[in-house]
């Protein structure tokens, strides 16, 4: 990954003129790697003309075969990504076709979801990209559709989350316990262990995205010990994320905003 | 089918014919808290683990991420992917009770008085004076459920008597005729039917057990009585009408 400056510009231009010729997707400028553009205005939102300034580098996603359960197959071949930078903030824009907006949790289904992971530390000799590897740690930013939509404003119910659901009672739903009163939080924390502990893998949240890092499959932890419960606003890094359905298929577009200081030994 | 609890026998007992005659029984499952766990194995993240203290099995619901392997590497089915925390959670074999030296709820609470919990030695070192050593090594009349898996569960259950043995077998081993035979025994067999009247006498964990006569008693580590009953509880016969309170009473037979 490097970041260049308005030579970008006549590529762009070129773009453009071959977009009226394709007539439907337009022709953007591709790379062999992603190439973040500087630019004062780092977009939070995928649809944002800003990105049209950036090139496309095409990214083949590998296999997971190093530990059980191994993906053989992909199931996504490759995410498109995009990066402009004001040289104190990075913005990622990661494109990926989807036939399907999965979004709601349950028993052997799991959501959309996508991260961008960064070395720790910039150095010659880079971590292993599956998750890093022992002593040469990953920072990984991973968003959830599930999350996404419970910040777009659906309700944290279990009528929301399991449509199809029918439960006789959960004790911290009850009525007869005041929302956010001492008891129901009490009974929420009883009966919902994760949650107690700060795993706040569903539930409300206000935050699509969770803050994560890794040094080698099967190590991912959060940036939080159990006894400390993540706030929000503890988060270091400020990430915008908005996801949207393209007519016709599914098309999520999520951005992520990184400070630039994690690359800088890569930017030029 | 052929009986009823309330009236007895029903006259030409069961009124329908299939390969074989129907039976029934309850199976209670529970974790197996197995000595080798496949829902640990599978777990990408090592999130789950047997502690080295009580052997019990958790899934560490800190670092769980709801991958659901254990759900699939569980044979016993008994891991659940709780769709509430968006963890997998588990049987946790009460282990603060276990902790107190008290036995599970579930244990506990089981009105039929069939359930003990303790600590199983490995078979080279049973003591015929520890409840489950006497049972599961000594006897040999419970069996683990569904042995071929391989994770050396350690749930043991004394096998149905009235279902046929070619279904029996398949669930808890080849050891089922005998088990079956020696329980079919036990009124006759004072030591085992005693052992038998210590279940859900109490609350406590009780690693030692003594027959006197007619009496058993439930002990700690060190020989202190915890629990004491008699082998055969007295019969008590009401009479089906209470004269006292004038009103009719339905004794069972
Ligand atoms: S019964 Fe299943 S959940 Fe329990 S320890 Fe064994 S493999 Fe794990
Ligand atoms: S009551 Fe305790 S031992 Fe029994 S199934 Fe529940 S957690 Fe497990």
């Amino acid at each position: 990954m490097r970041t260049i400056a308005r030579s970008i510009l006549p590529l762009m231009a070129i773009a453009l003129c071959l977009a009226v010729v394709s007539g439907c997707r337009r022709t953007v400028a591709t790379t062999t790697e992603v190439v973040a553009v500087s630019s004062t205005n780092v977009p939070s939102k995928p649809d944002d003309p800003a990105w049209d300034e950036a090139p496309e580098h095409a990214a083949k996603l590998l296999l997971q075969d190093l530990v059980e359960p191994r993906q053989m197959q992909v199931s996504t071949a490759d995410v498109r990504v995009r990066a402009i930078t004001n040289g104190a903030e990075i913005a990622f824009r990661l494109e990926w076709l989807d036939k399907t907006k999965d979004d709601l949790p349950g028993p052997a289904h799991f959501m959309d979801g996508c991260a961008v992971q960064i070395p720790a530390k910039i150095e010659a000799n880079l971590p292993a990209p599956q998750m890093g590897e022992t002593g040469k740690n990953v920072e990984i930013t991973f968003w959830r559709a599930d999350w996404q939509a419970m910040v777009d404003g659906r309700p944290d119910s279990i009528k929301e989350r399991y449509p199809n659901a029918s439960v006789d009672h959960y004790p911290f739903e009850a009525q007869s316990l005041e929302k956010g009163s001492a008891a129901q939080t009490e009974m929420a924390t009883r009966y919902s262990p994760a949650a107690a502990v700060g795993n706040r893998r569903v539930g409300p949240r206000s935050n699509p995205v969770e803050d994560l890092i890794a040094e080698g499959p099967g190590t991912l932890s959060g940036r939080f010990n159990h006894f400390q419960r993540p706030r929000d606003e503890d988060c270091r890094r400020m990430v915008r994320n908005h996801h949207q359905a393209c007519p016709g298929r599914a098309c999520f577009r999520i951005t992520h905003s990184d400070r630039i200081r994690h690359l800088g030994g890569l930017a030029q | 089918m052929g009986e009823d609890d309330c009236s007895g026998q029903v006259d030409g007992g069961a009124s329908f014919s299939m390969e074989h005659m129907a039976w029934f029984y309850y199976l209670a499952r529970i974790c197996n808290h197995c000595t080798y766990p496949g829902c640990l194995a599978s777990c990408p993240r090592g999130s789950i683990y047997k502690r080295p203290e009580d052997g019990i099995v958790l899934v560490d619901q800190g670092r769980c991420r709801g991958y659901q392997e254990c759900v699939k590497g569980c044979p016993y089915k008994k891991v659940f992917f709780n769709m509430m925390t968006g963890t997998s959670e588990k049987c946790i074999a009460c282990y603060p009770k276990i902790e107190m030296g008290i036995q599970p709820q579930c244990f506990v609470n089981c009105i039929g008085k069939i359930r003990l919990a303790g600590f199983l030695s490995t078979p080279d070192k049973a003591n015929p004076d520890n409840p489950l050593d006497y049972l599961v090594h000594i006897r040999k009349v419970a069996l683990p459920l569904f042995p071929q898996f391989g994770l050396e569960p350690n749930v043991y259950y004394i096998p149905p008597v009235h279902v046929p043995q070619a279904f029996t077998s398949q669930m808890f081993g080849p050891g089922v005729a005998e088990a079956v035979k020696t329980y079919r025994n036990a009124p006759n067999d004072p030591d085992l039917s005693s052992l038998l009247g210590l279940f859900g006498s109490t609350e406590m964990i009780i690693p030692r057990w003594k027959r006197q006569g007619d009496w058993v008693a439930g002990m700690d580590e060190k020989g202190k009585e915890v629990v004491r009953v008699p082998l055969r509880e007295p019969i008590l016969i009401r009479p089906a009408y209470d004269k006292l309170y004038q009103i009719s009473r339905t004794n069972c037979p």
